[in-house]
């Protein structure tokens, strides 16, 4: 069980949680066995490359994903609403659920050109869920409208209010999509690589915003991002991911001064450096990401692990604890030998 | 050197600024065929909503001396076969064509289109028995569906605007649901429901704005082709009944006098021309100006 550790109360506790999905090859094992829980006004990261299954995991706490596509799945999700009664948002009927996105869940998408209905204006985008969960009528939902466009750094809100989205440059657009959600005050902010599609400059500028806001709410935040830069220095807590699991889960300076996984270190040895001599190569993992259909018994990483061992390949490492360190789990037989303060980076 | 570019530089825009302005009250894009065509569409629905008032002749007293007279004689466009002013009928059968096409495409718009999204919403069985009813009436033959329809329901204006209607459904419901199916996988649609948005918030709110748009852009060009299909049925004897003046039924007419009067089957004709023309030449361009995938903001 891994815990967010003593600081402040829980929000949200995810137990052993599990989806499966339907595809035109088979059943996808998109999230497997996720356990985590969160504190209010905390961030976890969640780092890992695509495919890992972070944004499945992030949409099936919000119960976002199409009944269609849904297999199956097991595991709960232990939300504290506003009242202070605990709700398993797994189970919860559809009915419930949209009550508590909005004023309880929000979420922030990867590509604000999308997010983002393009014939409507942004008045419109802003008032709808203010007058559906707040009840406020069309001039106080337009005037906290103003408000939230002016709260994530927007000049001019009361102006910029009528336009549509396409007369906004990409930065702008992700603040709109920022205030959107923000609107009823969530206790719990889904951010699904809200700076992917932005460029560098930007990406600093919303990750400031988000930060503030959090602060400003005291919203627990879940940062998704394949960049363990981007998570290095706002989480509280970091989980990567690989193939659906959590194969690593620590306080953020934990993991970046002892990692133990074998997959956690050549993510963070993957990074350039900006003080490595010039033509230093950068290094990649070898291989590619396992298919998540029909996934081989073992460790997933141990393809591409350089430390694997044949044990590796026939059983599936269970979740331990560090025994010095009561919020650090990793799920690894043989976790790499850390040097306190920093590793040996290339070879 | 620097400030002289700039300043240079300051003159263009401003005069781009004018001109631009200038374009959009004159409707840079547009060009003057558009517009012949948008003042020939307006002249054909003042006609139809005025032809009471109109000074034309009485379009069904017939003047048994004028018979068959050339245009510019002793009616402006000549009289037909039963010595009836052709000028008066057109002016009068523009009614009929304008109503059935409004009327027509708007069935067909409204039951189609709401077909269209709702399947291309929920998917499922609901989508593949609509498409394969659908299917099944596109596959029919559609003047022996459109006749069957027609002598089952009647001959009233309102009949054949339903029947005319109904024949539209299946092409609409197809082009609602292409758009509805693209829409739905946008991510605002999924971020509308992140914000606890229901089914019919997000049907009325994210996919409706969005489908609409090429939907109607559909409407101008489909009613060309409604105001074909009625004079088809008209030519078969099965439109409005006489003595109420359609330009199909004009053109049925005039084809007894082909050979001694061409003018009573021409001018019906090149006047149904250049109206389904027109909607088609207006269509397109207002699609096209107006398609957000098009114009590239």
């Amino acid at each position: 069980m891994i815990d967010a550790g003593s600081h402040g109360e829980v929000l949200l506790r995810v137990n052993g949680l599990t989806v499966r999905l339907h595809s035109g090859n088979g059943l996808v094992h998109a999230v497997e066995d996720v356990s985590f829980s969160l504190a209010r006004g905390q961030t976890l990261g969640v780092v890992g490359e695509s495919g890992s299954g972070k944004s499945v995991m992030a949409r099936s706490l919000m119960g976002l994903l199409p009944k269609r596509a849904l297999a199956g799945g097991s595991g709960e999700i232990l939300f504290q609403t506003a009242g202070g009664a605990q709700r398993d948002l797994a189970s919860l009927p559809e009915k419930q659920l949209r009550l508590l996105r909005g004023p309880a869940l929000a979420m922030v998408f990867q590509d604000p050109m999308t997010a983002l209905n393009p014939v409507l204006r942004l008045s419109v985008q802003l008032t709808e869920p203010l007058r559906l969960h707040l009840g406020l009528d069309r001039q106080q939902a337009r005037s906290r409208a103003i408000e939230l466009l002016a709260s994530v750094g927007i000049p001019d809100a009361a102006g910029r209010i009528d336009q549509f989205p396409h007369q906004l440059s990409g930065g702008m657009r992700q603040r709109v999509v920022i205030a959107i959600a923000l609107a009823c005050s969530p206790s719990l902010l889904i951010a699904d690589e809200p700076t992917t599609a932005l460029d560098v400059t930007v990406q600093k500028q919303i990750l400031d915003l988000l930060a503030r806001l959090q602060r400003e709410l005291h919203m627990a935040m879940i940062l998704i991002t394949h960049d363990l830069g981007v998570v290095a220095s706002r989480a509280d807590h970091i989980a990567v991911m690989y193939a659906g699991r959590v194969v690593e889960y620590a306080p953020a300076n934990t993991l970046f001064t002892s990692m133990k996984h074998p997959y956690t270190e050549a993510l963070f040895n993957s990074i350039p450096r900006i003080n490595d001599p010039s033509h230093t190569r950068l290094q990649a993992i070898p291989g590619r990401p396992p298919q998540l259909i029909d996934p081989a018994p073992g460790c997933a990483f141990a393809p591409r692990c350089q430390y694997a061992q044949p044990r590796c390949r026939e059983q599936t490492p269970p979740v331990v604890t560090v025994a010095d360190a009561p919020d650090h789990q990793h799920a690894c037989f043989f976790p790499v030998s850390t040097i306190p303060g920093g590793r040996p980076h290339g070879r | 050197m620097r400030s002289k570019v700039a300043d240079s530089s300051v003159v263009r825009s401003r005069a781009q600024g004018f001109s631009a302005a200038a374009r959009q009250v004159f409707g840079r894009g547009f060009g003057p065929g558009f517009w012949i065509a948008a003042g020939w569409l307006l002249l054909v629905a003042l006609c139809a909503v005025f032809a009471d008032w109109l000074p034309v002749r009485d379009p069904i007293d017939p003047v048994i001396a004028n018979r068959l007279n050339g245009p510019l004689t002793t009616n402006i466009l000549g009289a037909d076969g039963l010595g009836r002013d052709i000028l008066a009928r057109l002016v009068h059968g523009a009614r009929v064509s304008v109503v059935i096409a409004l009327t027509a495409v708007s069935i067909g718009m409204v039951i189609g289109g709401t077909l269209g999204i709702l399947a291309g919403y929920f998917r499922g069985h609901f989508e593949r028995g609509l498409m394969a009813v659908l299917d099944v009436i596109l596959a029919f033959p559609w003047l022996v569906l459109l006749l069957a329809l027609v002598a089952f329901i009647g001959q009233s204006l309102a009949a054949i605007s339903v029947a005319i209607g109904f024949l539209w459904i299946p092409a609409y419901a197809r082009v609602a649901r292409a758009n509805t199916l693209s829409v739905v996988q946008r991510e605002y649609v999924l971020a509308a429901r992140a914000m606890g948005a229901s089914t019919l918030r997000i049907l009325l709110r994210e996919v409706l704005p969005n489908v609409i748009l090429p939907v109607l852009a559909y409407g101008l060009v489909a009613m060309g082709l409604v105001i074909i299909v009625e004079s088809a049925l008209a030519f078969l004897g099965l439109s409005v009944e006489a003595p109420q003046p359609t330009w199909g039924g004009m053109i049925s007419e005039g084809k007894r006098h082909l050979a001694t009067a061409v003018h009573v089957a021409l001018v019906p004709s090149i006047t149904m021309f250049f109206t389904v023309l027109s909607l088609n030449y207006v269509g397109d361009r207002l699609r096209s100006r107006f398609d957000v995938r098009e114009s590239n903001l």
